[in-house]
């Protein structure tokens, strides 16, 4: 690299570097606000707490009171958004708010973020983890380690899709009515889209080419092996129940390990030596 | 029984358990892995092992959590020489030198000097951690409510100025932001419920651990996805044959000496870790040193200075974790989320009633330093093998690893909405450059503050006057207005006008 493109480099870097702390500084001013706004609350809300006389049997003078520290921190929290407040609007921070505002995209964040909130707050809340997990490792892992704007386009769609429904039946009650028969029957929801997703996957893989086709494979497989060595382990090995347990882990894992590995290690440990019935009659 | 007998049965009893041993060897590689890996980090680490070892006794948890802890500083330094990618923040400063060195053809003598240079640190660190433990424990049992209330300000205003060097302000905010996350829920003095809004499940406040992979496990994966990083191109020949390198070593004696001091001091300032030790080690050495025009180029001293101290700082930052009950560095902040599930609450009350802890955690520090240089030695070549796996197919799976992880310690779905939701809050704290290390020691030193006020000022019917009057208290109070004080354009002026009449007065 010749002296004259380092420079070049280096004047690209810094003129980078500049723009990154003026739009820090846009960034600054808005979330200040922000931190006054939620220490004016944090202050109103320790206000409420008793600071002398009688709660519930309890007397408190103001230093023993619960709203002590909350008051400290909400004072001290407000001081801090004030301070950077100041700087950020010193150093024209309402303006590089609103020229952030204008330059941002979101995408990457809403993609990445929403699905972890998604798969957190709708999937794992009300489906079966196998399923669940299995559906957003296929979004995950297809997404982010496959690409392709028509495979990510689908994906979305999918997930979004089940996401949306899935949300709509156990928020207006029809899982009740869809589970009165079955009690998992809402789980081939997720049953769907995984189907679903594997199919926009082959689809992508007869697309792209043979290369693809590996890593289509290797992304079904590792989103079906994961859950189903995760599982498991968890379940069986640690005793940890799953967050909810269904179509999969219920009917599949736990029929299987409970109703054919159980009885038979249960069976064996009954059979116990004279000396250990000896121990035990010893122990009451 | 006297401190080293306790020291040579616990490394006897690890010795001959084939278990503790099979667990000591996956720990340490599997954080080697995860320091490696940039966007997985050792507390990262510790956090989803701290799952998995919930079930077991508290000294196996412990071999565990220090080993890929002791690990997790170790691998960063893996991506560092050969890609000049830092697998973590601790091994930054090692890729000025190692990566040089690696493009020069000398990666395996970077990488000898630097698992060489480890263990050493991690050596000093523990002998560090085995004697001054004990004595500050001692000293802390003097304390009363005041000096630890003074303490967790101390704590998380110091961990916020050097976390958020460009504006203080911005750390100290996150450490008040996290000491009010630690206030939600029933108060512990009087059973008020602060914050609840009437929702039951945060009666009995929110539970450290969700809280801790939320905010250090969400925020990496989701920025790791965003920036679509690939290893790919690390290759195990790159590596070539690994040596340690003694000669340089023992030229380089004064230096490691120095980095490790360093290392240790620094790891025992509450909240600030790893990285930090390395940066400033790396500007002593070349201060030091007699060629500094070196530096940058691929000099040894670089990678010798920035690893002991990065390893150093583990033993520091478990001293205050152990003796103070206040973690010292972000995977120290995990360690200690994980002790306290295991029921045991690190404090000068601990090491009085178990004064064989320290013993124990130092052989166990010992094991873990000694497994990193094995697995260091001749396992680097299947690490790298492990890096070639795409981020992209590793993250969605800390994804749900973090998810269960979150649910299994309570059992408890809405500690899986916290982790998320202080997922989110943390990712914005990241983007806007708001440190996380202090709003999670904020978390874990809230309760601690809380009621330590509210105790010491019930002892005195309000008065504040102890905060002056005791000395210790005293001294807590000046260094808290200093670091306060250091923030403000005005105080640092008076400062120095004063400084410099002073001087002019004196010449």
């Amino acid at each position: 690299m010749s002296s004259n493109d380092q420079n070049q480099a280096s004047l690209d870097q810094s003129d980078k570097g500049a723009s990154d702390a003026s739009a820090m500084i846009g960034w600054d001013f808005i979330f200040s606000a922000i931190i006054i706004v939620f220490s004016i609350f944090v202050v109103a809300n320790a206000l409420t707490m008793p600071f002398s006389g009688t709660v519930g049997g309890v007397s408190t003078t103001w230093y023993e009171s619960p709203g002590l520290l909350p008051l400290f921190v909400g004072t001290c929290l407000g001081t801090t958004g004030f301070i950077i407040f100041t700087k950020a609007l010193k150093a024209r921070g309402y303006d590089l708010f609103r020229h952030n505002l204008t330059k941002t995209d979101p995408r990457a964040f809403l993609l990445s973020g929403l699905g972890i909130l998604s798969y957190i707050f709708v999937l794992v809340t009300w489906f079966d983890f196998f399923l669940a997990s299995m559906a957003f490792l296929l979004l995950y892992i297809g997404i982010y380690y496959l690409g392709g704007d028509v495979l990510k386009r689908q994906m979305i769609i999918i997930y979004y899709a089940t996401i949306i429904v899935g949300a709509l039946v156990f928020l207006t009650g029809l899982n009740e009515a869809a589970n009165a028969g079955y009690e998992f029957s809402t789980d081939f929801l997720l049953v769907l889209c995984i189907a679903a997703q594997i199919v926009a996957l082959v689809a992508h893989a007869r697309r792209t080419g043979a290369s693809a086709g590996k890593k289509v494979r290797l992304v079904i497989i590792l989103a079906l092996v994961f859950p189903a060595f995760l599982v498991p382990t968890f379940r069986y090995f640690l005793l940890v129940p799953m967050p909810h347990e269904g179509l999969v882990v219920e009917d599949v894992f736990n029929q299987t390990y409970y109703g054919y590995l159980v009885p038979q290690k249960g069976g064996d440990e009954t059979v116990l030596s004279d000396e250990q019935m000896n121990e035990l009659e010893n122990a009451f | 029984m006297n401190p080293l007998s306790i020291f040579a049965e616990t490394l006897s009893n690890i010795a001959i358990s084939p278990m503790l041993v099979a667990i000591l060897f996956s720990s340490t590689f599997l954080g080697i892995v995860f320091g490696a890996m940039p966007g997985l980090t050792a507390t990262l680490g510790v956090a989803l092992l701290t799952t998995l070892t919930y079930g077991l006794e508290p000294e196996t948890a412990l071999v565990a959590l220090l080993a890929i802890y002791v690990g997790g500083v170790y691998g960063g330094m893996y991506t560092s020489v050969l890609l000049n990618i830092p697998g973590t923040a601790a091994a930054a400063a090692t890729a000025l030198d190692g990566y040089p060195m690696a493009q020069r053809g000398e990666a395996g003598r970077a990488f000898g000097l630097a698992t060489t240079s480890s263990l050493i640190g991690a050596l000093i660190g523990m002998v560090f951690l085995a004697l001054v433990s004990p004595l500050i424990a001692q000293a802390a049992l003097q304390f009363t409510s005041y000096e630890y209330f003074l303490l967790a300000l101390f704590g998380i205003l110091i961990s916020g100025s050097l976390t958020s060097p460009d504006l203080a302000v911005k750390g100290w905010a996150a450490g008040l932001f996290g000491i009010w996350l630690s206030t939600i829920g029933q108060d512990h003095i009087q059973m008020y419920p602060r914050f609840t809004f009437g929702m039951h499940a945060l009666d009995s406040g929110i539970d450290v651990v969700p809280v801790l992979i939320g905010a250090f496990g969400i925020p990496q994966i989701m920025m790791v996805l965003e920036s679509h990083l690939s290893l790919g191109g690390i290759k195990a020949s790159m590596l070539g044959r690994i040596l340690p390198d003694f000669r340089t070593l023992i030229k380089n004696a004064r230096n490691i000496v120095s980095s490790a001091l360093i290392g240790v001091g620094i790891g025992a300032v509450p909240g600030i870790g790893e990285d930090i030790a390395a940066w400033v080690s790396y500007g002593v050495a070349r201060k030091s040193s007699k060629h500094p025009e070196t530096f940058g180029k691929g000099a040894p001293e670089g990678i010798i200075s920035t690893t002991v101290a990065n390893q150093a700082c583990i033993g520091g930052a478990i001293i205050p974790l152990l003796s103070l009950g206040i973690p010292g560095s972000p995977p120290a902040v995990m360690l200690l989320g994980a002790l306290m599930l295991h029921n045991v609450a690190p404090g000068p009350m601990l090491l009085k009633q178990q004064p064989e802890f320290v013993p124990q955690v130092a052989a166990i520090l010992f094991a873990s330093a000694i497994t990193m240089f094995v697995i260091g030695m001749i396992l680097s070549k299947q690490v790298i093998h492990i890096l070639r796996v795409p981020q992209s197919l590793f993250m969605p799976l800390i994804a749900v690893l973090c998810v269960i992880g979150s649910f299994a310690l309570g059992l408890n779905t809405f500690n899986l909405y916290l982790m998320g939701i202080i997922g989110i809050i943390s990712y914005f704290f990241t983007k806007l450059q708001f440190p996380i290390a202090p709003l999670v020691i904020g978390v874990i030193l809230g309760p601690m503050a809380d009621t330590a006020l509210r105790t010491g000022l019930k002892t005195t019917d309000g008065s504040l006057l102890p905060f002056v009057t005791r000395p210790i208290s005293l001294i807590l109070v000046l260094v808290i207005l200093a670091i306060v004080g250091s923030q403000i354009p005005a105080v640092n002026n008076a400062i120095r006008n004063l400084f410099s009449a002073m001087k002019r007065k004196a010449a």
